[in-house]
C-alpha cells in the first residue's frame, strides 16, 4: 500500500514541476511567509462534518487560495500552500507517508489551479468579471483535484473503488468548497477597499466556525453511538461460539476501519479461544498468538500500539498492519485481564495518529458488549452439549432396556415352554424328548442366573454369593483348563499359547472364579465378533511384578476411537450383531470390574495383521501347590450363544 | 379376519433362538401338527414361500429380516397374503402390538408366552375342529 501512495504523489509533484516549469516568478519572501501563515492557519482548523456516512473536511484553504490568485504568481503560491501544508500536517502529528502525500496533492492541486487561473485572468482587470470567473474555475478545479486526490488515496487504503469514494462524497465537498470561495471572495473585496478590512470577517467567521464546530461533534458523537448500537445489534444474534466470535471481530473491524481484527474469549473448555477476521474470511488464531495478545493488554486500558512495537506473534496476524488497537471487557468487578470477559484487536493499517485514543474507547465500549455475547455463546455451546450428551446417554438406555428384556425374556420362555410342555404331554414323551427338553430348561436357567448376576455386578451391587478368596493360580495350567473346556462350545479355534506341560507357568494372584468368568468372557467375546477367526489365549510374564493373559482374534478388530468405549456401561458398537449374538453391552465393562477386584487391569490393542487382543494384566505370585479348584459353568453358558451364530 | 376352509396341519415356525423355535416345533409336533422351522428373517420367508403352510408363528427380533418385514412381505403377495400369521415376541408394549396389528398380523403372542393360547387360537381358526391332543 505504501508504495500505491507514493506513487500518487510523485504524480501530483511531477503535475505541479510540469505547470510551474516555465512560468515567471517574482518572488517575495515576506508576502510568500504571510500567505504561507494564511494556509496555515486555514489547514490547522478544519472542520470533520459528516454528511449523510460521509466525512467533509471544511477548510478555509480555498478563501485563501481566492486572494493568493490576486497577489501571488503560481510559483510562491505553490510554496506558500506548501509549507502552510506542511506546518498544519506536522501540528497534527501525522505520519510521513500521510505528509509526503498531502504536500504533493497541495502542491499539485494548487499549480493547477494557478496556472489555470493565468491562463483565464491574462490582460483582464482585477475586478472584470472575466477574472472572477476565473478565481471561480480556478478554485472548483483546485477542489475537484484535491478531492481527487484524497478519493484515490482513500481508495487504496481502505480498499473501496475509487468511483463510489469520489462520487459519494463530491456533493459535500463542493458545498464545502461554494462555502469557502463565497468567504474568499468578500474577503477579497474587503482587501481590495482595504487591506485591514479581512480583519473585520474575522470575528464573523471564527464565531460561525465555533458554532459549526460544536454541531459537527455533537454529529460525529451521534455518529458514533449509531454505529456502536448497529454493530451490537449485528452481533447479538444467538449462535455457536466460534461463529460469535467471529462475527464480533468483524463488527470490531469495521467500527475502527481495520484490515484485520481479533476478537478472543474464554472458552467452553476453559481455555481462551480466539478467531481472526481479515480478507480472506475468518479462521481460528493460533494459542500462541492469543497469550501473546493477552499478555499485551494485561490490566491496562483501551490502547493504540504503533505497529514496530508489536511482538512477532502479534504483528504476524496482519503483517502489513502499521498499528494495533487493543481493548479488554471485565466479566467480573475486577479488571484484571485473566478474569476480562473479551479481547478485542483491531490493526489498522494507517499510522497511529492523534484519534489513536479516540478508536480505543470506541472500541472498548464495543468490547463491554463483545464480553457478553461471548458468554452467551459459549453457555449455549455448553448447553448444547450436555444436552447432546443426555440424548445420547437416554439413547443408550433405551436401547439397553430393549436388549435386556429381549434378554430376559428369552431364557424365561425356554425353561416355562419346556416344563409346560413336559407337563402337558407327559407319558407321550419318550426318553430322548424328555432328557432335550430337560437339559434346555436347565441351560436356560443357568443361562438367566448368569444375566442376572451380569446386571446386578455392572450395578455395583455386590451379591456374587463367593468373596474373593485369592491365591496363587499357575496361569499356564488354568488356561490350560479353561480352553479345554471352552473349546467344544466355541465356533471358532481355540488353543492356549504356549501349551500346557512345559513346566510351572508363572504364577498369578487372583480368585479363581473371578478369573474365569473373566477369561471365559473374553474368549466368548472373542467368538461372538471375531467373525470365525482362530482364537489364542497367551500367558506371559510382564517385568517381574505383573503376568499378562491376552486373548487374542483376528476379525475385524476395534476402531482406536472405539477401544476405550467397549468396556462402558450399554455400549455395544454394532447392536444389530448384538442381537444376533445376544448381549448386554455389560460384559466387557464387568470383564473390568472384576478384573480391578483382582488388582489387575484389562486393556484392548489391535492384533498385528487385524483383530483384538484384549490383555488381562494381573500381579505376579508363586502358584500355590493345590491346583486351584475350577468352576465347571461355561460349557453350559455358551451352547445358548453359540448356537445362535449358527454353527453348522 | 376369517377362517380358513381347511384344518391348520402344516405350520412354520421362525425364531432366532433355536430352543424357542425347536421347543415350540415339538410341542407342536406333539399336538399333531406338521411342523418346519427357520431361524432368520430370510430363511422364513423362503419356507413360507415354498411351502404355503396353513399358519406361520414368526418372531420380530431376528437377523437379516426382522419378523415384521416378512410379514409386510408375505401380505403383498397375493399367495401369502391370508395365511394366518401368528406374531412372537419379547417386545410387549402397546406401541409393539400395534405395530404388529398393523402390519398384518393375526394374533400377537409376548414372551413368555401360554402354549394353550396358542392352541385355542389355532382351534378357532379351525372353526371348532381341534386337533386332539391328551389333557
Amino acid at each position: 500500500m505504501t508504495r500505491r501512495v507514493l506513487v500518487l504523489a510523485t504524480v501530483h509533484a511531477a503535475i505541479a514541476a510540469a505547470l510551474l516549469d516555465g512560468s515567471a516568478t517574482s518572488f517575495r519572501l515576506v508576502e510568500v511567509l504571510a500567505f504561507a501563515a494564511a494556509f496555515a492557519l486555514a489547514g490547522l482548523a478544519p472542520l470533520q462534518v459528516e454528511v449523510g456516512r460521509h466525512a467533509v473536511t471544511v477548510t478555509l484553504t480555498e478563501a485563501v487560495l481566492v486572494v493568493a490568485c490576486y497577489r501571488l504568481d503560481p510559483a510562491s503560491a505553490v510554496a506558500a500552500a506548501v509549507v502552510g501544508e506542511a506546518v498544519a500536517c506536522l501540528t497534527h502529528r501525522q505520519g510521513l507517508l500521510k505528509v509526503t502525500f498531502n504536500l504533493s496533492a497541495v502542491a499539485g492541486a494548487t499549480a493547477l489551479a494557478l496556472s489555470l487561473f493565468q491562463v483565464v485572468a491574462t490582460g483582464q482587470g482585477p475586478s472584470s468579471p472575466v477574472t472572477w470567473g476565473a478565481v471561480a474555475l480556478a478554485v472548483t478545479v483546485y477542489a475537484l483535484a484535491n478531492h481527487s486526490s484524497t478519493s484515490a488515496v482513500l481508495s487504496v487504503v481502505e480498499g473501496r473503488p475509487v468511483r463510489s469514494v469520489f462520487a459519494g462524497a463530491l456533493a459535500p465537498a463542493m458545498l464545502a468548497t461554494a462555502v469557502s470561495l463565497s468567504i474568499g471572495v468578500v474577503g477579497e473585496l474587503l482587501f481590495a477597499i482595504d487591506p485591514v478590512a479581512p480583519l473585520l470577517l474575522s470575528p464573523i467567521v471564527g464565531a460561525a466556525m465555533l458554532a459549526v464546530r460544536r454541531v459537527a461533534t455533537q454529529q460525529s458523537e451521534h455518529l458514533r453511538f449509531t454505529r456502536l448500537y448497529e454493530s451490537s445489534r449485528r452481533s447479538a444474534r444467538l449462535q455457536g461460539f466460534d461463529a460469535g466470535l467471529a462475527a464480533l471481530a468483524e463488527e470490531s473491524r469495521s467500527l475502527v476501519a481495520g484490515t484485520a481484527a481479533v476478537c478472543a474469549a474464554p472458552g467452553p473448555d476453559g481455555g481462551w479461544r480466539a478467531m481472526v477476521v481479515d480478507g480472506s474470511g475468518a479462521h481460528a488464531a493460533e494459542p500462541a498468538a492469543v497469550d501473546a495478545l493477552l499478555a499485551l493488554a494485561g490490566d491496562r486500558g483501551p490502547r493504540e500500539l504503533k505497529g514496530p512495537d508489536l511482538p512477532f506473534t502479534v504483528s504476524r496476524l496482519a503483517p502489513s498492519a502499521s498499528a494495533l488497537v487493543l481493548a479488554t471487557a471485565a466479566a467480573g468487578p475486577d479488571d484484571a485481564a485473566d478474569h476480562a470477559g473479551a479481547l478485542l484487536a483491531v490493526y489498522r493499517e494507517i499510522e497511529s495518529d492523534s484519534s489513536g485514543n479516540e478508536r480505543a474507547a470506541v472500541l472498548a465500549a464495543f468490547a463491554a458488549h463483545a464480553g457478553l455475547v461471548a458468554a452467551n455463546a459459549r453457555l449455549l455451546e455448553e448447553v448444547e452439549e450436555a444436552l447432546r450428551h443426555q440424548v445420547d446417554l437416554n439413547r443408550q438406555k433405551e436401547e439397553f432396556v430393549a436388549v435386556v428384556s429381549h434378554e430376559l425374556r428369552t431364557p424365561l420362555t425356554v425353561m416355562l415352554g419346556a416344563l409346560s410342555t413336559m407337563r402337558r404331554f407327559g407319558n407321550d414323551l419318550d426318553a430322548a424328548r424328555i432328557e432335550k427338553l430337560s437339559v434346555m430348561a436347565e441351560n436356560h436357567g443357568l443361562r438367566l442366573k448368569r444375566l442376572i448376576e451380569d446386571l446386578l455386578l455392572a450395578g455395583s451391587i455386590e451379591q456374587t454369593s463367593r468373596t474373593v478368596e485369592c491365591e496363587g493360580v499357575d496361569a499356564i495350567a488354568f488356561v490350560d483348563e479353561v480352553v479345554t473346556d471352552m473349546a467344544p462350545g466355541i465356533a471358532a479355534p481355540l488353543h492356549a499359547v504356549p501349551a500346557a506341560g512345559s513346566g510351572a507357568g508363572p504364577g498369578c494372584l487372583a480368585d479363581t472364579t473371578r478369573l474365569r468368568q473373566i477369561v471365559s468372557n473374553l474368549i466368548e467375546n472373542a467368538a461372538k465378533y471375531g467373525a470365525g477367526s482362530p482364537i489364542e489365549v497367551a500367558v506371559s510374564r510382564a517385568g517381574a511384578e505383573h503376568v499378562h493373559i491376552a486373548v487374542i482374534d483376528h476379525g475385524p478388530g476395534v476402531r482406536p476411537e472405539d477401544r476405550e468405549r467397549v468396556f462402558e456401561r450399554f455400549v455395544q458398537l454394532d447392536s444389530s450383531a448384538t442381537r444376533t449374538v445376544g448381549g448386554t453391552g455389560l460384559g466387557l465393562y464387568v470383564c473390568r470390574k472384576l478384573a480391578e477386584s483382582l488388582h489387575g487391569t484389562i486393556a484392548l490393542t489391535d492384533t498385528p495383521g487385524g483383530g483384538c487382543t484384549f490383555t488381562l494384566e494381573l500381579p505376579a505370585a508363586e502358584p500355590s501347590d493345590e491346583r486351584p479348584q475350577v468352576d465347571p459353568l461355561p460349557a453350559v453358558r455358551t451352547a445358548p450363544v453359540m448356537a445362535a451364530i449358527g454353527t453348522e | 379376519m376369517s377362517t380358513i376352509e381347511q384344518p391348520v396341519r402344516r405350520v412354520v415356525v421362525a425364531d432366532d433362538e433355536p430352543d424357542i423355535a425347536d421347543l415350540l416345533a415339538m410341542s407342536l409336533e406333539m399336538s399333531g401338527y406338521d411342523v418346519r422351522t427357520a431361524y432368520d428373517g430370510e430363511a422364513a420367508r423362503e419356507l413360507v414361500l415354498q411351502t404355503l403352510p396353513d399358519l406361520v408363528i414368526l418372531d420380530w427380533m431376528m437377523p437379516r429380516m426382522d419378523g415384521i418385514e416378512v410379514l409386510t412381505t408375505l401380505r403383498a403377495r397375493t399367495q401369502t397374503r391370508d395365511i394366518p400369521v401368528v406374531m412372537l415376541s419379547a417386545k410387549a408394549s402397546d406401541n409393539d402390538v400395534w405395530q404388529g396389528w398393523e402390519a398384518g398380523a393375526n394374533y400377537y403372542m409376548t414372551k413368555p408366552f401360554d402354549f394353550d393360547g396358542l392352541l385355542r387360537f389355532i382351534s378357532y381358526l379351525d372353526g371348532g375342529a381341534v386337533g386332539d391332543h391328551p389333557k
